[in-house]
């Protein structure tokens, strides 16, 4: 879907619909061909920047570019995207306030809709522009309420409105299913309907954040460009195991299998992607039987395997951990084997005359399991969790400010 | 919180300040105490012990890919492979994340370079294993006992692969030291390791490393952060037990941002 068709609840970003329009759009022959050679040409020009510059004006770069970065995610996170409304009214002579949610919408389509088309098959368009609507109710403050619980469209009113590209809101309500007249002065807005009169003044948020309708695209940006790091991971591998395998080096056919992995899942992996989705009954395609052969056969089981050899590592490490050595090591034991009793049945068994709802119901095991797990356990979780998200804010604060030392970030210790 | 409200906002700024306050004493020349870690003390000795056996070092970063946690792990990479080069020591950095090895690669070539040991560098020390998390274990313990490592570092962000990778180390009779701030792990890294250092410990190795005043000062300023987080926790049941859910703080904390 191009950027700034969708529906978001943000108001739209700086320049995002000309981008949407003119960057983030389909191209196609000579002008597909010249983005694709200007891409690879601004990327290799930026890397011969780069190289070009010396390490200490690469690392100010980088802390330019890191300041910007947090400075982008803290504006989208601090300031408004004005989505909220509020306002008082006089209705009827009863004082009632209101809040209302404002949503940022593609207009609707004034031409009939014809069937549903995919996605990829529909034709590309540039970006409609966006307006504001308004949903909220209308209730008596509380000093009006009579007794009993309000009743919505006598007590609650629906509103509903839109914003002009002048800034003014139509706004729409009703009184006992009566559509009021509204007449505006400014912000306020006499009401008028059969039986009734009254006022309305409202205050819709400022729009002041532009940047958080980035944050999608940005982060798409960010996965594309790891995506291309596999390849970094991939030469890598297969200049390590290149070597070992060419200098039949011990433990060469561990490299064999490297590359013997790497090239079937390769080749079948892309293979079986051109061929059509399998039917039931029809013979199986080389290239799908060589890819469930690598994928189901290999990988999975051995993955499983790994992941099996927990249950054995388990049992050595609680050996280490339970052995009975000091009075925190004896307390440790002693708490893990009261868990374990209550998580298992014959455990539970153990207490079960004890009457749950009786005064000594606080014995049974699965209820001194249930506390240990839920009240000293979570205490101290979340004691360690608190202290890791502070350590992690003030990292974070020193890495945004570029004051972390070390010698990634050019400071040494 | 999609958006910050005017609460959060206040708190946001306030705590900011703070740390930056410190940070700002603390290089005014002003002695802030900090108290030892026994982890940390033990990372100069466990790289030496490796030295003494004559076995490589392995420091693995866990899962996580180029984020605040494995920027700290790259830290305390760069110190240990200053260490390790010291006396031309290897320390294997096995990895999950291809985007992390140029910047493990550099930091370590910079270590090694500081104490004029660059023949002892092995770029091809730095491996990326696998994208797949016990693809990755086996590599780890593979590496563990081809090279019989004497010490094993593991820093960083670790699931279900931690135990399987430290209880190998223990295998092999390496001296380990593990760090993570994820408390799901911290039981089974206690179990394996000779030095756990847990929660917000990992975030203050450097500054514990080090007697860099920036480090010392963000430290006691996060310190300080929390001791306020507390007070509002503590106001907060305070005044939910007095006056019910719905008092002055709780309408703050819950304002929703825009």
């Amino acid at each position: 879907m191009p950027q700034g068709a969708s529906s978001t609840p943000y108001p739209p970003g700086l320049l995002q619909d000309w981008f949407a329009t003119h960057v983030f759009c389909p191209l196609h022959g000579v002008a597909f061909v010249a983005a694709i050679i200007a891409t690879v040409v601004a990327f290799v020009a930026i890397l011969a920047g780069l190289q070009s510059l010396g390490s200490g004006a690469r690392r100010r770069l980088t802390m330019a570019c890191t300041f910007v970065a947090g400075l982008f995610y803290l504006l989208a996170f601090v300031l408004t995207p004005g989505n909220k409304a509020s306002g008082t009214a006089v209705i009827g002579g009863k004082a009632c306030a209101f809040r209302a949610d404002i949503t940022w919408d593609t207009a609707p389509d004034p031409t009939p809709q014809g069937p549903p088309v995919d996605d990829k098959d529909k034709p590309w368009q540039p970006p409609k522009p966006k307006t504001r609507t308004l949903k909220g109710a209308v209730e008596l403050t509380p000093a009006e309420k009579v007794k009993g619980e309000p009743q919505p469209g006598v007590d609650i009113l629906p509103i509903e409105g839109t914003q002009n590209a002048d800034g003014t809101w139509d706004l729409k309500l009703a009184v006992d299913e009566t559509p009021v007249a509204l007449t505006r002065t400014g912000r306020s807005y006499a009401l008028a309907w059969t039986g009734g009169s009254g006022t309305l003044t409202f205050r819709a948020g400022i729009p002041l954040n532009r940047v958080k309708g980035y944050e999608q695209p940005l982060g798409t940006f960010m996965i594309i460009m790891g995506g291309f790091t596999i390849f970094l991971g991939l030469i890598n591998l297969v200049m390590l195991h290149g070597k070992v395998l060419l200098g039949a080096r011990r433990g060469w056919h561990n490299s064999l299998a490297f590359f013997i992995g790497l090239v079937g899942m390769t080749v079948f992996g892309l293979w079986q992607l051109q061929l059509p989705a399998l039917e039931a009954g029809q013979p199986v395609p080389l290239a799908h039987a060589g890819y469930k052969l690598f994928f189901d056969g290999l990988l999975k089981p051995l993955q499983s395997t790994t992941f099996a050899l927990l249950g054995f590592f388990i049992v050595s490490a609680a050996y280490r951990a339970f052995r009975i050595r000091s009075t925190e090591a004896a307390l440790m034991t002693i708490v893990a084997f009261v868990v374990m009793l209550g998580q298992v049945p014959m455990g539970q068994a153990l207490t079960a005359w004890i009457p749950a709802d009786g005064p000594f119901g606080w014995l049974r095991i699965e209820t001194i399991t249930n506390w240990l797990l839920t009240t000293p356990n979570t205490a101290a979780t979340r004691g360690i969790l608190f202290g890791s998200v502070t350590g992690g804010f003030a990292l974070s604060l020193r890495v945004w400010l570029s004051l972390e030392r070390g010698s990634y970030f050019g400071k040494e210790f | 919180m999609e958006f910050a409200n005017p609460f959060a906002l206040i708190i946001l700024t306030a705590l900011s300040a703070l740390v930056l306050a410190f940070i700002l004493t603390s290089t005014g020349g002003r002695e802030l105490f900090i108290r030892r870690v026994p982890g940390v003390d033990a990372i100069d000795e466990v790289v030496g012990r490796a030295v003494e056996l004559g076995r490589p070092i392995l420091f693995s970063v866990g899962l996580g890919g180029i984020d605040i946690t494995t920027l700290q792990a790259i830290t305390v990479i760069g110190h240990v492979a200053k260490i390790a080069a010291r006396f031309r020591n290897r320390v294997i950095v096995p990895v999950v994340d291809p985007m992390a090895i140029p910047v493990i690669e550099e930091v370590q070539r910079e270590s090694y370079a500081s104490e004029r040991a660059e023949e002892a560098f092995n770029p091809e020390d730095i491996r990326f294993l696998s994208g797949e998390q016990f693809a990755y274990a086996a590599g780890v313990v593979g590496i563990m006992h081809r090279e019989r490592v004497g010490a094993t570092f593991f820093f960083g962000n670790f699931a279900a692969e931690a135990l399987v990778m430290a209880e190998s180390g223990q295998q092999v009779g390496a001296v380990q030291i593990a760090s993570t701030p994820d408390s799901n792990q911290i039981p089974f890294f206690l179990a394996t390791c000779d030095y756990v250092i847990i929660g917000e410990e990992y975030y203050a190795v450097t500054a514990l490393m080090s007697r860099d005043p920036v480090l010392r000062g963000s430290l006691i300023g996060q310190d300080y952060v929390k001791v306020i987080l507390l007070l509002l926790i503590v106001l907060g049941f305070t005044l939910t037990t007095i006056m019910g859910p719905g008092h002055f703080l709780a309408k703050w904390f819950a304002g929703s941002g825009g």
